[in-house]
């Protein structure tokens, strides 16, 4: 159950989602791309009400990225294309060629062109998740939700996974929305973060204003303390010891 | 189209065509299989020939008998194949949802009642309201208020279908020895049924069938990716899954009522069909109806022959010939 609250993003903006497991981040998700029914309030995009979309056409403008993805024996081409299917005529049987050009640069833009026929099961975690971000694109959306595109990935794939997003943010315009666990990938990245807690957002604005150590101490109960990435002179969060924290004297 | 995709598709059109020449040639050993023996090149002939007791067989039994196996056998498999594509599961085949009980559970009370003598559609009707029932049983248990889930729907499917076994077995403990047998023989399944109306009922609903899941191949497709990933692709999931369980139920329930209880085919099927297809649904729906078809016409030939001039039911042929092919899969899977 979430608790009333207004959340803006501008239309061509980076977000970030942040908060403890169980603050109603994915439910606050669910409710975006129509999983769950909004009660009250509204969530409008670009001036329209999407609960007054059907599933199909918020499908044209919104597309998700899921936290689990099904391990299908399908091929890195068939997933793809799948994101065309809000786009497609009742009964359309066949790609199109135009279907087969969209699929064509998203396999580029996310640089997995060579998977094109491996099927989705052999390929690694990274790959997959790529895979799926392949088959967002090619849905054509306004905006893209990731819900936790990070989790169980090494440091490679994490860097490959935000720089790719943050080209598209820049270079296609695309409004990017994610919910995320690694605070200081959001502090690099995002121009936007949200932070959740038992359904309350407790405050929103740029990385500067969000990741200071009273919000996070608030939010998660833990001892953290504020710095900034030397190179990028972004803000980052590091985590205090039980054993330092006692010793602590802010 | 692009030169890659056309060659996909012309792929997929040769291996339907593949089975529909082996549907043509299971047919033609159908029809001359028998105690009456009939060369394949007097099968032609003979069909014409209204005088000959040739012509009565192939009438009024093969005939009957080769529709009714491809009508039966593409529904189970069909079913089978959509049942494991909404649950992703594939051990799920029609009789885990309990329809194949309910529907021993109508047929046993008619008999018990003496019912049965009221007229010769009274037995299939009542395997065919009993499955009925057992469908919005299922559907309606499972029901809540934010839809129904589908493994709530597999559990409930289940739990009726053993409720409906020991309803049977209580029914038989408390009836008459003649009784016995009828239940007992109908379980095992059979084809033994020349009723026009339910022969070409049978085979209009299973092609009905077929055409009506076709037009979802795109939602069957997006749920191999989980019904979370489908919802987000446009696809109003609990309605897809609502109405292709509909489908699968009334094609089951009604090859039950006729034929009886022929285990395997909506099992097994499914995975010969996604050997030879893959799992992408445009193909895989065809390929499994021609295959339950083949599979059917090839186990009533053997069920026919086997201890000839007596005849084994359909169902033991099924559950054995069914059984050790599904074993042999795995193992193959495993060795590869």
């Amino acid at each position: 159950m979430l608790k009333p609250f207004n959340l803006s993003l501008s239309k061509g903006s980076f977000g970030g989602i942040i908060g403890g497991n169980g603050s109603g981040k994915s439910t606050f998700f669910k409710g975006l791309t129509g999983e769950l029914k909004i009660t009250g309030g509204s969530v409008r995009l670009d001036g329209t009400e999407l609960s007054s979309l059907t599933l199909r056409e918020r499908a044209k403008r919104v597309a998700l990225v899921p936290q689990f993805i099904e391990k299908s024996p399908i091929t890195v081409e068939e997933y793809v294309l799948m994101g065309r299917m809000p786009h497609r005529r009742a009964f359309q049987f066949l790609e199109t060629k135009e279907e087969q050009e969209i699929l064509e640069n998203s396999l580029e833009l996310t640089g997995i062109m060579h998977l094109k026929r491996c099927r989705f099961t052999e390929l690694s975690g990274g790959e997959q998740q790529m895979t799926a971000i392949a088959c967002a694109l090619a849905q054509k959306p306004q905006l893209i939700l990731l819900d936790e595109p990070t989790s169980h990935l090494d440091i490679t794939y994490q860097s490959r996974i935000m720089n790719l997003l943050q080209r598209l943010n820049e270079e296609e315009g695309l409004t990017v929305l994610m919910i995320i666990h690694d605070l200081n990938l959001a502090g690099e990245y995002c121009s936007h973060i949200s932070l959740v807690k038992e359904g309350e957002l407790i405050i929103q604005g740029d990385p500067e204003e969000v990741l200071r150590y009273k919000n996070i101490e608030r939010a998660y109960d833990t001892v953290v303390v504020e710095s900034r990435n030397p190179v990028s002179g972004k803000p980052a969060i590091f985590q205090v010891s039980e054993r330092f924290s006692k010793k602590y004297d802010r | 189209m692009e030169l890659q995709a056309v060659k996909a598709l012309s792929i997929e059109a040769g291996k339907i065509l593949f089975l529909v020449t082996l549907l043509i040639m299971a047919s033609a050993l159908s029809l001359c299989t028998g105690e009456i023996s009939i060369t394949p090149d007097r099968v032609l002939f003979y069909l014409k020939e209204s005088g000959a007791m040739e012509y009565q067989v192939l009438h009024n039994i093969r005939i009957p008998r080769t529709i009714l196996a491809i009508a039966i056998g593409g529904s189970l498999g069909l079913s089978g194949v959509i049942l494991q594509g909404i649950y992703r599961n594939p051990l799920v085949e029609p009789y885990t949802l309990g329809i194949s009980g309910g529907a021993s559970l109508g047929i046993t009370f008619v008999i018990v009642t003496g019912l049965q003598s009221a007229g010769e559609l009274t037995l299939p009707l009542a395997g065919f309201t009993g499955a009925l029932i057992t469908v919005f049983l299922v559907y309606f248990l499972s029901y809540r208020r934010e839809g129904v889930s589908t493994n709530r729907m597999l559990l409930t499917g289940v739990m009726i279908s053993f409720i409906s076994s020991s309803a049977v077995m209580f029914l038989m403990s408390v009836t008459a020895i003649e009784n016995i047998h009828g239940i007992v023989f109908w379980t095992m399944g059979s084809l033994n049924e020349s009723n026009p109306l339910m022969v070409y009922g049978i085979l209009i609903l299973s092609l009905t069938g077929l055409t009506l899941s076709y037009l979802f191949t795109a939602p069957l497709n997006a749920l191999r990716l989980g019904e979370s990933s489908a919802r987000s692709l446009g696809i109003n999931t609990k309605a897809v899954i609502c109405i292709l369980f509909f489908i699968t139920s009334l094609l089951t329930g009604s090859s039950i009522a006729v034929a009886g209880v022929i285990g395997f085919v909506g099992l097994v099927i499914p995975h010969f069909a996604r050997l030879i297809s893959g799992t992408d649904y445009r193909s895989l729906l065809i390929i499994s109806f021609l295959s339950g078809g083949v599979f059917m016409l090839l186990c009533d030939i053997l069920a026919r022959t086997l201890v000839f001039p007596n005849e084994l039911p359909i169902g033991v042929i099924t559950g054995i010939f069914g059984g050790v092919t599904f074993i042999s899969l795995i193992w193959i899977k495993k060795r590869t």
